[in-house]
This record gives structure tokens, sequence and C-alpha cells, in this order.
């Protein structure tokens, strides 16, 4: 049961980022990042 | 340097192996379009008025693409693309 | 500029300048390579400590012969040193770098950089190669009559870098008011007025020029019009067998590792879920690309020996003609080349083509060469299907097999990049204008650099965007799992089964049965897998080499040979590989391309295979 919990936390994750990573339009990125009042765009912006 | 008027003057692109020279003329003022950009490009190359050219190599297809000293470099080009250099022959 | 930013130096100079070596010269191992947003230009950025003690960023810009820009990379370099980029600073200097055996096409450059208002450092780089070929050249009367600091290095050699370093100092120092900006794209007379002028300064500057006749005599040979073909035929299957060879022992070595890795795994955790996840889906997943990286960094070994040795301008001149034929360029055969590896390295390779539609075209065409990770499935089908008999002059049937299913791949890359070239972008006739620099020595700095860059590339790849695509693949063969009463093996009642069992149907036509359809969809992660998961669907519980074995007569007795032949045929075609539509997507910065690699790929996939099984069919009956 724990081992399926942490599975599907796993799946979960790497879906979310995926989506961030490959989806979401850079525009998109900026405001959500700025609204989390995160750090400006790193290196790896707009690059995959 | 002979007249660029003179009937020696050729394209480069239909100059053969070996061939020495300078260059007379790199487009022409009516070159339009790409022509136009292909002259600038030309130019940018070391391919302008008065350069010594001289034809080192050919492919082996339709001795095609050719490798031109142009003063201190070696630029690769396609005969095709050379035939808006025009070339006076040496001596 | 506040007294408290970092300052901000750009390299700029025609390309062979020596200008990345520099670079490194000047950062060591403080760099980034990044891509600069919204393009697909690779941006190179790095900081250095003066003498003084003041932090610098450096930013390597794509070279260029004039801001007239062209291709991508050279209007990045136009952007940037306007300071029109957005997301990037101004430059607070411009460091042009030459090389010092030929002056002339950068002097040109450094009177055009002149009008952007900009503070200009001139290092004459390649400087000890340019005297040992006998050139005498005035650095200071250089420097009165450009008006422009200038300062001799060695780059390879980290030569004159301590002067390099002053310079800027107290360029930075001296706060020079920005000269007025009237940089303008100059016409063809204003071009021939700045060649004119840089023709000039050249006479007064240069005693000497260097001689160049060592590379003219190499070139006799390297470039005849037979000889030279030869040779680069010879170094092309040098490269090939490296590759397929020298990197066997090391792709073991990873292989087993990975192996030991599950191993650890089934002895530590218990069956479940997680357990499931870790080894079927995460372990087996990455390392099923992960045992590429040494292919990967042999050929990169290879190409970035002959890019700066100087021979991979050669290569082009020579290939030109024979890649034009079908509309590529002559840039585009390291890449094809690199392909028979592996696509990801192939299309990461494209690199070396400026021109955008020339650059689109070898990308959309590299996945078509037969990378390794089709040999398992290859080798699988073929020893299953192709009897193992000679059928002339020694041949092996099974051989011969496999030579065709290579030598179609790369007809049709031919053919797809003709049909591109000549239908869908039928005006775009790039001229070949390249400059044939100098050979040189490579470096092994240089080379250490770059392939560090590429592992860890390739690296970060794997540990992000493959492992996480991994692990939904897993989800959906593996989620929801087998009820208690299951007669079938659990991949049926995943989510993939269920699509599998919808697509059948669908793939009925090119003689698929639905055990097929299911492996294909875990076959998406990365070709090889699907042989692996055709041993799921059949219930063969062993694994790896032992399954494969143990596959082939079931395969044997399940499908029909016309069957077998179709999936062939599929596989030659088939878009099977995340990770290639991935890089795809990276490389050309839009999900347009590899959505169009994915259609007209499934699209040859179906027909060929379609074609293949009727065909075949009705010839057996």
């Amino acid at each position: 049961m724990i081992q399926t919990i942490a599975a599907y936390a796993i799946v979960a994750a790497a879906a979310v980022w995926l989506v961030w990573r490959m989806l979401l339009p850079a525009t998109v990125k900026g405001r959500l990042k700025a609204r989390l009042g995160g750090k400006s765009c790193g290196d790896d912006c707009g690059c995959g | 340097m002979p007249d660029s008027t003179t009937i020696k003057t050729l394209p480069l692109g239909l100059a053969a192996k070996g061939f020495r020279g300078r260059v007379a003329r790199v487009g022409s003022p009516a070159s339009v379009g790409d022509d136009a950009e292909l002259e600038r490009r030309l130019i940018e190359m070391g391919f302008i008025e008065g350069a010594a050219v001289q034809l080192l190599h050919e492919g082996f297809i339709g001795r095609d693409p050719i490798a031109v000293r142009v003063d201190d470099t070696t630029v690769a080009v396609r005969r095709r693309d050379a035939r808006l250099i025009l070339v006076d022959p040496e001596g | 500029m506040s007294a408290t930013a970092t300052p901000v130096i750009a390299l700029v100079g025609c390309p062979n300048s020596g200008k990345t070596a520099l670079f490194n010269a000047l950062t060591g191992s403080r760099q980034k390579v990044a891509n600069y947003p919204g393009v697909t230009v690779e941006r190179r950025a790095g900081a250095f400590v003066t003498a003084a003690g003041r932090r610098i960023q450096v930013l390597d810009l794509p070279g260029t012969y004039s801001l007239r820009a062209r291709s991508p990379d050279e209007a990045v370099t136009r952007d940037v040193v306007l300071g029109r980029f957005v997301g990037e600073m101004p430059p607070d200097a411009l460091l042009v770098v030459a090389d010092a055996t030929n002056l002339r096409l950068a002097l040109r450059l450094v009177l055009e950089l002149k009008h952007t208002g900009r503070t200009l450092i001139l290092a004459v780089n390649m400087i000890d190669i340019a005297r040992r070929q006998g050139a005498e050249i005035d650095l200071k009367r250089l420097e009165s009559e450009l008006g422009v600091p200038v300062v001799a290095t060695v780059a390879v050699r980290k030569g004159g870098i301590a002067d390099l370093l002053g310079q800027i100092d107290r360029t930075i120092d001296r706060h020079a008011p920005q000269a007025p900006a009237d940089w303008h794209e100059p016409n063809a007379d204003e071009l021939r007025a700045t060649h004119h002028e840089a023709e000039r300064i050249l006479k007064a500057c240069l005693a000497r020029p260097a001689d160049a006749s060592v590379t003219a005599r190499i070139d006799q040979v390297l470039l005849h019009p037979v000889a030279g073909i030869l040779i680069l035929l010879a170094l092309l299957f040098l490269i090939f067998q490296a590759v397929f060879t020298w990197a066997q022992p090391a792709m073991d070595l990873i292989k087993n590792g990975f192996d030991a890795l599950a191993g650890v795994v089934d002895a530590t955790l218990p069956k479940g879920m997680l357990h499931s996840l870790i080894t079927d889906g995460i372990i087996a997943g990455v390392g099923s690309v992960l045992v590429f990286l040494p292919q990967i960094l042999l050929l990169f070994f290879f190409i970035i020996l002959l890019e700066d040795s100087g021979y991979m301008a050669r290569a082009a001149f020579l290939m030109d003609r024979i890649m034009g034929g079908a509309g590529l360029h002559g840039r585009a055969f390291i890449p094809l080349l690199s392909s028979f590896a592996c696509a990801i390295p192939g299309i990461m390779a494209t690199r070396v083509i400026d021109n955008r539609r020339d650059r689109l075209t070898t990308i959309l065409v590299a996945p078509l060469m037969t990378c390794s990770a089709r040999i398992p499935v290859y080798t699988l089908i073929i020893s299953a299907f192709v009897p193992a008999r000679t059928v002339w002059a020694g041949m092996q049937l099974q051989g011969l097999v496999m030579f065709a299913l290579y030598a179609i791949g790369i007809l049709s890359a031919l053919t797809v990049a003709f049909v591109l070239k000549r239908l869908v972008w039928p005006h775009d006739a790039d001229p070949f204008l390249l400059e044939l620099p100098g050979y040189k020595l490579p470096s092994v700095q240089n080379l250490v650099f770059g392939l560090w860059q590429r592992t860890t590339i390739f690296l970060r790849r794997a540990g992000t965007i493959i492992f996480a695509l991994m692990v939904v693949i897993w989800f959906l063969s593996s989620v929801p799992g087998a009820p208690p009463e299951a007669t079938e093996p659990a991949i049926n009642y995943s989510i993939a089964g269920i699509v599998g069992h919808w697509l059948a149907p669908l793939l009925a036509p090119i003689g698929f049965n639905w055990q097929i359809a299911i492996a294909l969809i875990p076959g998406l992660a990365a070709r090889e897998v699907a042989v692996a998961a055709l041993g799921t669907v059949y219930a063969i519980a062993d694994q790896g080499e032992a399954a494969k074995s143990a596959l082939g007569p079931v395969l044997a007795a399940n499908w029909s040979l016309p069957t077998a032949l179709a999936l062939l045929a599929w596989y030659i075609f088939a878009p099977q590989c995340v990770a290639t539509l991935g890089v795809i997507r990276r490389e050309t910065n839009s999900w347009r391309w590899p959505a169009v690699a994915f259609l007209y790929m499934i699209t040859l996939a179906y027909l060929a295979a379609f074609a293949t099984y009727h065909i075949s069919a009705a010839l057996l009956s």
C-alpha cells in the first residue's frame, strides 16, 4: 500500500513537471513564477 | 590591370582549375533580390574588385564546388554562385 | 551601467578565429551552456576575475563576418551587440577576436563594429601560428590606425591572457563615453568602402603576410577530387567502426551497472508498485538511453577533432554535390552519420548548419537513419523469421536483410530531404559559401571541454526529461494492475493494454495483432523497449538475453511471415522514440517540428508496413 502511494506520488510529480517544462508557454511560466515570487528567469528558461 | 571590358574577362564560375587573376567586378549595378544579397556576402568573404584570386581545387562531380584563394583567405563556393564574380586572367 | 553591476564583455569574431578557445582560456570551467530564449542558438556564458580583482561576465557570441545577419546565430550576435536582445544585458565592451593569419576580414568587421558605438578591444589571436608562418604584424600601428586597443593572444596555450586581462581592466576603468551609434545594414558600396579601408590598414601594418603553403600542400591531397573523397570515406568508415566497436565495452559496463542496480533494488525492496516503478520504469528506461553515452562521446570526440583541425569545412566541400543532389547541405553529412548511433547526437550536431531550412531538413530526416536502438528489434525478427542460409558467394541471407534495412533507411532519408527541399521549400537556394581555414593541431583542452559539455547536456536530459517520460510510460503500462483472477499478463489490463486493444483494428490492415499493438506503446519510450514489451505480452518470464532467445520461437509460431516483414518495414520509419521527438522540440524550440516529424514518419511507417504486408502475402500465397 505504501509502495503504491509512493509510486503514484512519483508519477504525479513527473507528470506535473513534464507539463510545466514542456507544455506551458514561456509567458505563462513567467507570470506564474512572478506570482510565486520566484527568482528571475534562469538559464534554462525557454529551452525545452 | 586590363580594362574590364576586354574580351578576356570571364565569370569565375567558368574558370578552370589553376586559373590566376584579379577580380574585375562583383555583381552588377542591376543586381536585385537574391543576387544583391549574394553580392554582399561575396564582398564580405573578400571577393572585391582588385583582389587576387586563384582557383585551387574543384569538386569531383561537375567540377563543383570550387576552392578559391582570395588574397589571404581560401573560400569554397559553388560555380553557380561564382558567376557573379567577373575576373581578369593574370598576365 | 551602475558601479556595482558586473561588467559584461561579449566575444565577437569571424568563424574559425579561435573565439571559443579564447572564451575557454578566459573562463576555464566557469561556464554555462544553454539556449537563448526563443531561438535555437547556443548561449555560452562565463565569468572571470581580472588582475585588479574585478569580476567580469563574458558572453561567447556566434561567429559572423558581419552584423548583417542571415542565420539565427548571426541575428543573436547582431541583437546582443546592438543591445536589442530582450533579456540580455547590453555588453559594456566587445572583445573582437581576429585570426592573425587572416586579418583582412576581421579588420572589416572591426570597422563595422565601430559604428555600434560600443567600446572595443581587438585580440589578434593565434599570433604564434602567424609568426611561425613568417607574418610580421605591427600591433602598435594597428592600434593607432584602428583607434582600438590591440592585444596579441595564443588562446589555446593561454598566451597573452594576462595582457588581455590588463587591457580589459584599463578599458572598463576608463569609463569612456560611448561613441555615437550609427550602425545600419551596410549596402554593397558601403561594404566595399570599409573593405578598402581595411585593406589600407592591413598594408600599413602587415610587413609580410603569413605563408599558407603547408595548408595548401595538405589540401593538394585532401581536396583532390579522387583521393580526397577516398580519404573522406576511409575516415567515415573509421568513425563508424569506432562508434560501433570501441564503444561496446563501455556500453556493456553501463548496462551491467544498471542491471546490478536493479539487483540491489530487488534485494532491498519487496515486490510492489514502487519496486516495479524503480526497476521496470526508471532503471530499465533511463538505462536504455544512458547506454548510448559512450557512442555519443566517441562521435563528438571525432566531430570536435575534425572541426578544430579545420577538416570539417573540407568534408563539407567534398560532400556538397553528393548531398546537394538530395537537397541537403554539405555540412549535413556529419549529423546524418551520427544518427547511425542515435538520432539525438545527430540532431544536436545539426548546429553546424547555418541556414535554418537546411538545418530543419536535416533534423527531420535524421531519425530515418538506422540508429542502434533498432538493432535489437531487427535482430530479433530476422533471427526468428529469416532462415540462416547462404544465398550467394558466402553472403548470409540474414545479413543481407539487415543491410537492406540500413539501405532503405538511407534512401528514404535522402528521398524525404529531396521532397522537402524541392516541393515544400522550393525557392530556398542558399548559396554555399564557406571559408576553408588553415589546418591547426586541435587543442586537448578544447577537446576535453567540448566532451565534458556534451556529457553534461546529455546527462541532464537523461536525468530530467527522459526520466520523467519513463515514469509516465511505466504508469501507462502498469496501471490499472491485473485483477486477482487474471489469466493474462498484467500489461493487458493496463492503460497501454486498453489503448493497444483499441488500436488493434487500426493496425490489423498492416498485419499487426493486438499483442504487437500493446508492445508498441511502451516501445514509444525507446525502440528496443518493444522487445521487452513483446516478452511481457507473450508472458515470457525470463529477462534480457534469455528472453530474446526464448521469444524468437514464440514469435515464429504466432506470427505469419508477412506480419514479421511488415513490422520490420514499420520500424524503418516509425517515430518510436520520445527522446528524439523531445530533442527536436528542444533544438527547434517549437512543438511544430516534432509534430511534423511524428506525423510524416508514422504515415510512412503505416504505408510501408501496409505495402509490405499485402505484397508479401500475395507473393507467398
